[in-house]
């Protein structure tokens, strides 16, 4: 790719892809020589790096304050009394140790990073994607997904039309999935694993075996991770752990 | 610990058994990356200094990044993907952008000129850098900017406080919005940086 072709917007999304260890061997090989042969470029990962560290400097991680807690005598009473009930919840808490099926699925959810489009990758994902508009509806929906509008995200993916790129149907299940209509989430990772194009397929499968688990469908999230353990695909070891709590 | 006889398969493994939580294991590799790095910079005849230094910035890097993706990526040779990291850190760093100092800036005597340059260049890189970030943030989608807004303008950094002043439903849903929005804070911003680089250089 020559300046003239990119964007600064593609290029420091390349470039906060490789410093998240996020290119494949072929990505990685290009992008050595893109910043060996591109002064822009090489530039720009200068840049990117240098906005990285303020940026982590300004908002580190955050983390949760401790309320400072008052003791009273009302709250002494209540303690007693809470204890009382904590023996008896205990024999009860025995039965209750497993989490959920649903509580399983949430976690893993949350532990896994959303497929967004990427607008550096859209001739692989799909050819339907190098229109222009849908391409753009792809990166506003991929925004919103990310910060969290997830309704915001489905009003963009909605009225793109069918048969719609593979990618479409990931974005619109893991929307889906957020806003607890499991059903069509789990439909359009049906969709999007029986696109030819979808890109992170084993992932995707990843997605649709939590959202079976979270509609307390064990048999059916079974057989799908039992496959990505077989297949030794990247969540394979999360997907046994799983297999082990269900 | 036995050093073991670091190969792309032992680097895995040594990376399997910290994504397990084998602290022992991650700290070695780490060693082991650095080291290995440094000398791969150095038959590429970088001065001993910038091979440590590269070296150095490069494995950090991969010790956050591994510790906050919690050891999920799908890299198999990371010998080679941290060497990457340092040798393009440095190719990138010679192509650094400069800043052009406003004339009537230069101060008289020819000795003070080097020290006193980089010392305004560097300031003026850092307002710049800071002034990237207020644009930058306008520039984030709505929950987004609503976020970093609230946060820069209270200065208010702790979850549940912003919970109250957001009303948004739990301390969770910040941080959680806090890690999406991460990225694209970081990608706005560079471009801001650039953005006003370039503003600033052409006015001269």
């Amino acid at each position: 790719m020559n300046a003239d072709t990119t964007t600064p917007e593609r290029d420091y999304t390349l470039i906060q892809r490789f410093f998240d260890f996020d290119l494949s061997p072929k990505e990685l090989e290009d992008f050595d020589q893109k910043v060996s042969t591109d002064a822009t470029f090489a530039k720009r990962v200068h840049i990117y790096r240098q906005s990285e560290q303020f940026i982590e400097q300004q908002f580190p991680p955050l983390k949760e304050v401790q309320q400072p807690q008052q003791r009273n005598r009302s709250t002494r009473t209540a303690l007693a009394i809470g204890i009382l009930l904590l023996i008896g919840g205990l024999i009860a808490l025995f039965f209750l140790l497993q989490p959920s099926p649903g509580e399983v699925a949430d976690k893993a959810w949350y532990a896994t990073e959303k497929l967004l489009f990427d607008d550096t990758l859209r001739s692989i994902q799909d050819d339907s994607t190098t229109d222009n508009t849908i391409s753009t509806l792809l990166s506003e929906a991929s925004d919103a997904l990310n910060a969290g509008d997830y309704e915001e995200a489905l009003s963009i993916l909605t009225p793109i039309p069918t048969p719609a790129a593979g990618i479409v149907h990931v974005l619109r299940g893991q929307a889906q999935y957020e806003l607890g209509a499991y059903p069509d989430a789990i439909n359009n990772f049906n969709l999007a694993l029986d696109s030819p194009n979808t890109a992170d397929k084993d992932i995707v499968t990843w997605l649709l075996a939590l959202t079976y688990l979270k509609t307390e469908n064990v048999e059916a999230a079974k057989t799908l991770l039992e496959q990505i353990v077989a297949a030794d695909l990247p969540k394979a070891e999360a997907a046994q752990e799983i297999l082990q709590q269900i | 610990m036995n050093e073991p006889n670091w190969t792309i398969e032992t680097v895995q493994a040594a990376i399997e058994a910290a994504q397990k939580g084998d602290q022992a294991a991650f700290d070695q590799l780490q060693v082991y990356l650095y080291e290995h790095t440094k000398t791969a910079l150095l038959k590429q005849q970088l001065p001993a200094d910038k091979a440590e230094r590269f070296a150095w910035d490069a494995t950090e890097i991969f010790k956050t990044k591994f510790v906050k993706k919690g050891g999920a990526f799908a890299v198999k040779n990371w010998k080679g993907y941290v060497f990457s990291i340092a040798r393009n850190l440095w190719l990138a760093e010679q192509k650094r952008p400069k800043v052009v100092q406003a004339k009537g800036q230069l101060p008289d005597t020819a000795s003070e000129n080097v020290d006193h340059l980089v010392q305004a260049e560097e300031k003026q890189y850092k307002d710049i850098v800071a002034e990237a970030l207020r644009l930058a943030i306008s520039r984030l989608t709505d929950i987004c900017k609503t976020l970093y807004s609230t946060m820069m303008e209270q200065d208010e950094y702790r979850p549940r406080e912003l919970t109250k002043i957001l009303g948004w439903k739990s301390a969770r849903q910040v941080t959680v919005r806090l890690d999406n929005c991460k990225p694209q804070l970081k990608r706005k911003h560079a471009i801001a940086i650039e953005e006003l680089l370039d503003q600033n250089n052409l006015k001269e």
